[in-house]
């Protein structure tokens, strides 16, 4: 994940550096606000529910709209099946969490989701890359396959960082090089995407078996693997956050006493 | 200091001595001799008692069977008095027989018309003759002599031919006074020396001749055809195993071989058949072979032997299709093992069958004799494959039973007795069974349904005990393999505490003084690496894993990188930028320098960081985009091996493309090997290495012209092949005193006092980038350590040029871009970690060349069965047979990536040091531990959790299916893997050791020298 923020950070940013910095400045003075922000329960709430539908939006778009729409299945059509997924999951994905993007008052809802839309190509390159590196064969068509799991995961980890946060390296860097997710908002942003590519990582190990089975087959179960990984880790961050939430509350009830 | 290394050293040994007895230990425990039995069968064979020790009761012939049971008692009449035994090695049964009861391919149909016609018309029987792994040819032809199925670790003494002890049909057949004739494969004389009356050797030395080394079997046929003074003819045609090797099973050279190998048959079936209708034609092939020509392991192709009997009256030999043909207990009528050849080929021949076969005779090759003599060599058969089980299961109750009294008794009576289930018991009490039916078909009157069912009985016990036996499931010595494997553990745990002592002590003290190695404790990258080593070792559970341990290495050395990466960028944050130079600078920079950093500007240091990691990043991903070639280039393992991979493609192209291609390799390896000779040493001696460089090169060029010369048929064989021989010999001489001069002299020529010539490339290239590089100071004093450091540098530098070149010869054509991109990710690598500059522990440069090492092994299309060692490589260069030199060979060409890793690290020790302001002990002991210590520890301690693991496994899994096809040659490349991490650990131990004694008896000398002069100028 990090390499990928990284990578795409560097084709991002050609802009003069004086400029670059002033820019980050600001954004790094917006983001503790927003961080600030975060903590109220408000905020919390709506966070809660975009991750709720983001994962509704993934399930549905990999399971049952295939389904409705001639019984596909990712086992056997996984291009197709991938494709509905994508088309299903990238708008909501990127609408819902455009909604939480950083300075609302400058940034308009439309501009966040566009930056969306801009990430998704590049983590498609960065996460084929990576996925081709790691053993993806390199044929026609697995090529084309390699590029529709790049999709998934491109909208499970790099859409949403890109729609809140854009191009501000601070944040990247935090979320995917160092990892130190700060406050609420980052953590829901920065614990799916790492479950999403461990969980990929770890998908790809039946892979060698000699089963025969279906689902061994490049990409089913690294698919299975990112979209459980996904799911599992936006679980397990709303759990930490409501955990976190109640124990911050106390505090502060605590202190106002 | 010296306590401390003196401490880890001494620990190093000991973890390295239990380890070798331990591995020795279980390797004899686990491997171990079978039970066999001693000395011939003699005439006792022919009576049917079970005494194998002592030959006594022989004396008095047992009478059990009517009245002239006592004639045949002592012989069994022969059916042939002539044998033509025809060995063409490596010809799959598939191209005769077919395969799944469909003939085999047209064109291979037509090659061989007369061989069609005599199967056709039932004067040839054949049949896939399975054979036993290992399948390479000397193992074969023991198991086809002497019936015996050897232990697993034989396929070691595969280039150490010996003659064969064990009893065994040739030396029968001497016995019973036969002329022996053989032209062949010289294996055969090595195995019975003295035993021929008239023979030819060749030798299966150069496997590119495909022609000679037939021609010159066949040129005596004519001579030994007329003459009838010999009763067995052995020929043995190597020529389509070398088409094999060359060109693979669908080779166009395939058909012209076949065709040949079939004028050799009509020849023989017209000449001594016809004449003497008591003459026997056997056709027999010791392997099969790949798609890729190569054989060793167990798939069907390579075990799928052929045995091809053809006599002159088709009604001596009744086809086992024939419907009065006895159900068998084997899938397919025409399916046999290779060992069933011996005691048919005995009994046919009238002697007694060798004491060790575990085969059982094949029915419809007697099916012409009377039932009386059918039955009879059933029941020969049958105590003989007694004896054997009484040997392998002594304690077994109903074989003592039987034996303790020669009459039988009560069959349901000795089956109640023994409701143990063990398979001896099942077998004998089969047995038994068979024996109270031949005597009632004895007693009753001769009929024909009781016959039947009394043969029936016999095949009943006859053929499963030999699968049983042949499976080999010997009792292991358990003492000898717990003691070894607890050594082996106890060698692990002593490495594993060396390497975490060794790191704790290294990125301790001294992480708070270097600012980047802050990050040496990066929890991932720990995490990963012991992670993955778990799992690799966890992998091993599964046949799949063991078979495509290739997809594991990639994964695993693929992971290493994006941690790395990772990591990398962690270190590019701008936002932190003021706090980096306003606090870390103080320790970083020498005081001197340090106001004029800090004016300078954070900016510079800035820029100077970004582009350090954009540098950084490049140079992983494209070591990514190595890996991924590599991996891509053959495709190895086990499932996926028969589909389109490079290499493939490659080799179904022209040979002038591979040409052109290896040729640019070597061009490019040769230039690289130029540019790294290191300028640290003398002008003359650096001009002398790369002369001697490029003259092995150009004698590498030559190789290859007549090596492509062959491969294209341009030019014939023999008259190329002493030119090739002798520049390959003036390689290995050129190379082996380049590097042993390099060895020794480089620590002595080494300039190591001036600070200002920057020591290597890789220095003077980036130097510039650092601020790090400011801190250097020209002029320093003369370290002991840089000296050290510098000179292994140079030495690893011209091993590593050597080593490349030398595998550049030896290894496959298309194995030449693998070989450069190996190069490339070495020198990548190396200069990734010095690009770094200790941002990464050094624990983590050795890691990562030791992986790339394992990882590369696979890439060069070697794979955890035996049929992929290259044996054509071995002989390259050599004009006489040596076991000693080809082994070696062989091993240098299967181990060419893990020891090119090993020598690499000599590379990477080259780090610059952080800081000059300590005091010498501590920056002493860092070195020492650091560099000397942990490149030796480290390769170790990984390769001892491999082989401990392994071995664990192999003990659970004796029982597995794939115990004899998939662990077992796993164990054997994990052995060999353990003797190639010693050798490279021997050379940097070597290295490192033999420069430190050099340098510091140079400082000595210099010191006392300008203590001289500063004495002579007062």
């Amino acid at each position: 994940m990090a390499e990928r923020a990284k990578v795409e950070r560097r084709k991002i940013g050609p802009s003069p550096k004086a400029v670059e910095e002033r820019a980050e400045e600001q954004i790094h003075a917006h983001v503790e606000e927003e961080v600030d922000q975060l903590s109220g329960s408000i905020s919390l709430l709506r966070l809660v529910c975009v991750q709720l539908v983001c994962g509704a939006a993934v399930l549905l778009g990999l399971w049952i709209v295939p389904y409705w729409m001639g019984g596909l299945s990712i086992v056997f059509q996984p291009v197709e099946t991938l494709r509905i997924c994508v088309a299903t999951a990238f708008p909501i994905v990127s609408f819902s969490f455009s909604m939480l993007r950083l300075q609302p008052d400058i940034c308009p809802v439309w501009w966040a989701a566009f930056r969306g839309f801009l990430g998704l190509p590049i983590g498609i390159l960065v996460a084929s890359f990576l996925a081709t590196v790691f053993g993806a064969p390199l044929s026609y068509e697995s090529a084309i396959r390699t590029l529709h799991w790049g999709a998934l995961v491109s909208t499970l980890t790099v859409v949403p960082v890109a729609a809140i946060a854009g191009g501000s390296w601070p944040i990247w860097h935090r979320l995917f090089a160092a990892t130190k997710p700060n406050g609420a908002l980052e953590l829901a942003l920065c614990l799916p995407a790492h479950g999403a590519a461990i969980g990929s990582w770890v998908g790809a190990w039946p892979m060698p078996l000699d089963w025969g089975r279906p689902w061994q087959e490049w990409p089913v179960c690294c698919t299975y693997g990112a979209v459980g990984g996904y799911l599992l880790s936006v679980l397990v961050s709303l759990f930490w956050n409501a955990i976190n939430v109640r124990h911050s509350t106390k505090e502060a009830r605590r202190k106002a006493k | 200091m010296a306590s401390v290394f003196l401490k880890f050293a001494t620990l190093g040994s000991l973890a390295l001595l239990v380890q070798m007895v331990g591995l020795v230990l279980f390797v004899l425990g686990f491997f171990p001799v079978k039970p066999t039995l001693d000395g011939n069968s003699g005439p006792e064979s022919f009576s049917p008692a079970c005494e194998f020790d002592s030959s006594q009761k022989v004396d008095e012939p047992v009478d059990t069977y009517g009245d002239d049971s006592r004639v045949e008692s002592v012989g069994f009449p022969a059916k042939y008095d002539r044998l033509v035994f025809m060995v063409i090695d490596g010809l799959p049964a598939e191209f005769v027989l077919g395969r799944d009861g469909k003939p085999p391919a047209r064109d291979l149909q037509l090659a061989m018309p007369y061989t069609q016609n005599l199967l056709a018309t039932g004067s040839a029987l054949g049949y896939h003759a399975k054979a036993a792994p290992p399948t390479v040819t000397m193992p074969r032809l023991k198991a086809m002599t002497s019936g015996a199925i050897a232990g697993f670790l034989d396929v070691a003494y595969n280039f150490n031919t010996k003659e064969l002890l064990e009893d065994n049909l040739i030396d029968q057949l001497a016995r019973a006074g036969w002329q022996m004739v053989m032209l062949g494969d010289e294996t055969w004389l090595k195995l019975f020396p003295n035993r021929f009356h008239r023979l030819d050797g060749v030798n299966s030395f150069y496997v590119k001749d495909t022609v000679e080394v037939d021609n010159n079997v066949t040129r005596h046929l004519d001579v030994e055809l007329e003459k009838d003074d010999w009763k067995l003819l052995v020929l043995h045609y190597l020529g389509l195993d070398h088409v094999g090797h060359i060109g693979g099973r669908s080779s166009p050279l395939m058909v012209s071989k076949l065709r040949e190998m079939d004028t050799i048959i009509t020849r023989i079936h017209q000449t001594v058949l016809s004449r003497d209708p008591q003459s026997l034609l056997v056709v027999v092939s010791d392997h099969g072979m790949t798609d890729g020509g190569n054989h060793g392991g167990a798939t069907y192709q390579e075990t799928d032997a052929l045995a091809l009997f053809i006599s002159k009256s088709s009604s001596d030999l009744k086809l086992g299709a024939a419907p009065e043909a006895s159900p068998n207990s084997r899938p397919s009528d025409n399916e046999a093992y290779q060992v069933d050849l011996v005691p048919t080929l005995a009994l046919l021949l009238g002697v007694p069958i060798p004491k060790n076969s575990v085969g059982a005779l094949l029915p419809p090759l007697f099916s012409s004799l009377t039932p009386k003599l059918q039955l009879r060599a059933l029941e020969l058969n049958s105590w003989q494959l007694l004896r054997i089980m009484r040997k392998r299961s002594p304690r077994s109750r109903c074989i003592s039973d039987m034996c303790g009294e020669v009459e039988l008794i009560n069959v349901n009576q000795s089956a109640s007795s023994s409701e143990s289930g063990d398979d001896a018991d099942k077998f004998c009490r089969r047995l038994n069974l068979a024996l109270v039916k031949h005597n009632y078909w004895a007693q009753n009157g001769e009929k024909t349904r009781d016959f039947e069912e009394a043969k029936e009985a016999y095949l009943h016990f006859l053929q499963p005990t030999s699968v049983w036996l042949a499976r080999g499931s010997t009792q292991k010595l358990f003492g000898l393999v717990v003691t070894g494997a607890s050594l082996l553990l106890i060698s692990t745990v002593l490495f594993l505490t060396g390497v975490f002592q060794l790191s704790k002590k290294t990125s301790g003290s001294f992480s708070s003084q270097s600012g980047r190695s802050i990050q040496a404790a990066s929890p991932l990258l720990k995490l990963v690496a012991i992670g993955e080593v778990c799992l690799h070792s966890a992998s091993f559970g599964s046949s799949s894993f063991v078979e495509e341990e290739q997809f594991t290495w990639h994964f695993m050395l693929s992971t290493l990188f994006v941690v790395l990466l990772r990591d990398s960028c962690q270190q590019f944050n701008p936002g932190n930028k003021l706090r980096i130079v306003g606090s870390g600078s103080s320790n970083r920079v020498p005081a001197g320098r340090h106001k004029t950093i800090e004016s300078q500007s954070g900016g510079q240091f800035q820029a100077t960081t970004s582009k350090r990691t954009v540098k950084e990043v490049l140079q992983i991903c494209l070591l990514l985009t190595f890996a991924r070639t590599l991996r891509s280039w053959h495709r190895s393992g086990v499932n996926w091996a028969h589909l389109p991979d490079v290499a493939k493609t490659l080799e179904n192209s022209h040979p002038a493309v591979t040409a052109c291609i290896r040729a640019a390799c070597l061009l490019i390896i040769t230039m690289l090997c130029r540019w790294l000779v290191p300028k640290s040493l003398p002008r003359f001696v650096r001009r002398v290495t790369k002369a001697c460089l490029t003259l092995t090169a150009v004698l590498i060029y030559i190789y290859y012209t007549c090596d492509f010369l062959r491969a294209a048929a341009i030019s014939e064989a023999w008259r190329i092949e002493p030119w090739a021989t002798i520049s390959a010999q003036g390689i290995y001489l050129l190379l082996g005193a380049t590097f042993l001069s390099a060895f020794t002299l480089f620590p002595w020529l080494i300039i190591c006092n001036s600070g200002t010539e920057s020591p290597s490339r890789f220095q003077e290239k980036e130097g510039a980038f650092y601020v790090m590089s400011l801190q250097e100071e020209p002029g320093t004093e003369f370290f002991l350590e840089n000296g050290v450091r510098r000179s292994m540098d140079a030495v690893g530098t011209v091993f590593v040029s050597c080593w490349c070149l030398l595998q550049l010869l030896l290894q496959q054509p298309v194995n030449a871009a693998p070989l450069t991109i190996l190069l490339l990710q070495l020198l990548l690598t190396v200069t990734l970690f010095r690009t770094a500059q200790g941002s990464f522990p050094r624990w983590t440069s050795v890691l990562t060349l030791h992986w790339l090492g394992a990882s590369g092994h696979f890439g060069l299309g070697n794979s955890n069965t035996l049929a992929t060692v290259d044996v054509a490589g071995a002989y390259i260069g050599l004009s006489s047979h040596s076991t000693l030199l080809s082994g070696t060979l062989a091993f240098f060409i299967t181990y060419g990536s893990p020891l090119l890793y090993m020598q690499g690290l000599l590379l990477s020790v080259h780090q610059k040091k952080l800081e000059t302001r300590k005091d010498d002990l501590e920056l002493r002991q860092r070195w020492l531990m650091e560099d000397l210590l942990l490149p030796c520890y480290l390769p170790l301690a990984m390769n001892s959790v491999v082989l401990t693991v392994f071995t664990g496994v192999l003990y659970l899994m004796q029982d597995h299916l794939f115990i004899w096809s998939v662990f077992s040659p796993k164990y054997l490349y994990v052995v060999a893997t353990t003797i190639c991490t010693y050798l490279g650990t021997l050379i940097f131990a070597a290295v490192g050791g033999y420069s430190f004694m050099v340098i510091s008896k140079r400082m000595q000398r210099t010191k006392k020298g300008n203590k001289a002069e500063t004495t002579k100028l007062e």
